[in-house]
């Protein structure tokens, strides 16, 4: 059985280990970012850090949208979730994002109608189906996801489904990564850009990196030897001078994005003043809320959420590793109070989250570093 | 379970691989097997099919590969090979 053998070929990925390697100054240390948390997921997974040299350091990036949601936006989400009246819809791992109060898992179990869908068309499906109830859907996700949002909004409208509403926490991935270059905390080299982000969004909105801080940018797909390869890409540019915007993932993402997917996203959304991102902060026009077109929808005005801002635990360090100047296994509480089972912060509880994905896939090589150190 | 070669090739995501089903960001490649109005019933790499919102794409026809997320197409996909040079 062929099962994508061209990106994940053994050989190929050792010819592309030893070139990144000839690349590399060895009086230099090179921080490389990796945006977007399946890029994170990918890198443990395949275990793609131990195919690099030492002095290559690629440093996880805020790109898991269930992990940079601020407690205070999950509980809200459950206050809505807790009425006798909703039928409250979201994505599998949104389920288990904790709150102040639990998550949604356990307000399920005490008896909340909360259920998982795979898309936001199921959600609009469920109010179909459930004329008497309200249907309201856990919106999450970057650019990737919310043009399945604005579709679905935008079919709810045109069918005239006044019981269904959208609890609207869509981020978008630019803002974001300028506040980290702003950061004095941290120092980066390269940036990998998401790929699935650009199938929609293009490679355009990224020329701010090389243009106004001198980073280069190359966007990725998903396979081990795509980034592999990308990685390869950024080397070839810091070893040559160059700064520009490459796109590695041609076969998936247009270099203008995905113009429908756009203009509906611009019809349905318009950007909020600004946002909090656990671990960041507040971050101006880094969020989406419903336009004015489509008020009639949005569970944030149909339901008053107060908007309350909620403290992560102390001994939580997402912060930390979602700016990139903690590596999971250095947050005090990692593997002990905070698993994939119990997660304490957000970044243990999708498969994207950098903590989640050490915890998975990278504690092997982490434990030969501690034993080799002892 | 038997792949489609083609579909398989382009990444290992599927309808039903929980790695992509929920907010991150992972694109699953389908193709197209027939078209009702803004939707079209697709197959992925294992052979589930699902109907996908394809009005994002549009016009789509029967037997090209769209990269869905959350139950709608948000991309097309070229096929290309990957060799040591490129």
């Amino acid at each position: 059985m062929k099962y994508v053998d061209e990106f994940r070929n053994a050989d190929l990925a050792r010819a592309v280990s030893a070139e990144i390697s000839r690349l590399v100054d060895p009086n230099r240390h090179y921080k490389i970012m990796e945006v977007c948390g399946g890029h994170t997921h990918t890198i443990y997974r395949h275990g793609i850090k131990d195919l690099l040299p030492d002095q290559v350091e690629l440093v996880h990036g805020p790109g898991c949208p269930v992990c940079v949601l601020p407690m205070g936006r999950v509980d809200e989400g459950i206050a809505i979730a807790e009425r006798p009246e909703v039928i409250f819809t979201c994505f599998g791992d949104m389920m288990r994002v904790p709150g102040s109060r639990g998550n949604l898992l356990e307000v399920k179990a005490e008896g909340a109608d909360i259920r998982m869908v795979y898309s936001p068309l199921d959600a609009l499906r469920v109010a179909r189906e459930n004329p008497d109830r309200e249907v309201v859907f856990y919106a999450v996700g970057f650019e990737t996801t919310a043009p399945s949002t604005a579709l679905t909004l935008q079919r709810a409208k045109k069918e005239g489904i006044e019981n269904f509403s959208v609890f609207c926490n869509h981020v978008t991935i630019v803002p974001p990564v300028r506040a980290l270059l702003d950061s004095p905390d941290l120092r980066i080299d390269a940036f990998i850009g998401p790929g699935h982000v650009s199938t929609v969004i293009g490679c355009r909105p990224y020329e701010f990196m090389p243009a106004d801080y001198g980073k280069p940018c190359v966007v990725a797909g998903f396979e081990p030897l795509d980034l592999m390869q990308s990685i390869l890409m950024l080397m070839h540019q810091l070893d040559e001078g160059r700064c520009e915007v490459e796109n590695q993932y041609g076969r998936a993402v247009p270099w203008e994005g995905n113009l429908k997917a756009l203009e509906a996203m611009a019809e349905v959304f318009e950007l909020r003043p600004y946002f909090e991102w656990r671990g960041l902060g507040f971050i101006a026009q880094s969020a989406l809320k419903l336009s004015a077109d489509y008020t009639d929808l949005d569970a944030e005005l149909r339901y008053s959420t107060p908007g309350v801002r909620v403290a992560d635990p102390k001994a939580c360090q997402c912060g930390e590793v979602l700016k990139g100047v903690l590596k999971p296994p250095g947050c005090k509480v990692f593997g002990t109070a905070c698993t994939p089972e119990r997660p304490l912060g957000a970044l243990m509880v999708s498969s994207e989250g950098a903590c989640a994905a050490y915890y998975n896939f990278g504690r092997k090589s982490f434990e030969k570093v501690e034993i080799g150190t002892k | 379970m038997t792949m489609n070669d083609e579909l398989a090739s382009l990444g290992n995501c599927t309808l039903h691989d929980d790695d992509c089903i929920t907010c991150s960001d992972a694109g699953i490649p389908v193709q197209v097997i027939s078209i009702d109005g803004g939707d079209a019933l697709c197959e992925d790499a294992a052979g589930n099919r699902t109907d996908i919102a394809v009005e994002l794409v549009a016009p789509v026809h029967s037997g090209e590969i769209l990269l869905t997320h959350g139950g709608v197409a948000i991309g097309r996909v070229k096929t290309e090979k990957l060799t040591a040079d490129s």
